[in-house]
């Protein structure tokens, strides 16, 4: 399943790093950290439709909850090290 | 999308400030996320409706279609779509949401 919504992601945005976790180890609720050029300009809300939508058919069963994190290139390297990806 | 669904929802939008689309209602959230959202406005104090997606399959589809947002819960703020519990949460951390809400 990280793999399936990781490679969603990536098609949606192409130029994006992408991170997805399991923090609760159930296969329903995951954690998205993603990085990305094309966010630059957009409204949080703008980034995060750009993620969510990427999952939409994922959302209606596999899929009960996406925590996500968007941000800058800039700001990515910084917040790896920080979470320790 | 069927109109009267789309004119339904507009309505909800239109007539409350702030309209929150959630599992459950404010005494009883049903869902960790919806929860958060419920418990967010309520620290910060304001007036809010909302809508238990739950009780109603219609809107519960209808509502995603809607805004564009494959997931509940989800908040209007003076008929603009915020979000969902994640960037409610980074608004209420930032101050935006306190401005939005001004």
């Amino acid at each position: 399943m990280i793999d399936l919504i990781t490679n969603n992601i990536k098609e949606a945005i192409p130029d994006s790093n992408v991170v997805v976790l399991n923090p609760m180890n159930d296969g329903v609720h995951f954690q998205a950290h993603v990085a990305a050029e094309s966010f630059r300009g957009l409204p949080l809300v703008k980034q995060h439709r750009l993620v969510m939508n990427s999952l939409k058919e994922e959302f209606k069963e596999l899929v009960h909850a996406l925590a996500l994190k968007t941000y800058l290139p800039e700001a990515w390297e910084e917040q790896k090290t920080k979470l320790n990806l | 999308m069927e109109n009267d669904l789309k004119e339904r929802i507009q309505g909800y939008i239109d007539d409350n400030q702030v309209m929150l689309f959630m599992k459950g209602d404010k005494a009883q959230p049903m869902c960790g996320f919806s929860a958060q959202v419920v418990h967010i406005l309520n620290q910060v104090g304001v007036n809010y409706e909302t809508f238990n997606v739950l009780a109603d399959p219609s809107i519960r589809q209808g509502i995603k279609e809607f805004s564009d947002w494959p997931t509940i819960p989800q908040l209007y703020i003076k008929g603009e779509f915020i979000g969902g519990c994640d960037i409610v949460t980074e608004m209420f951390q930032s101050g935006e949401l306190k401005q939005a809400l001004g």
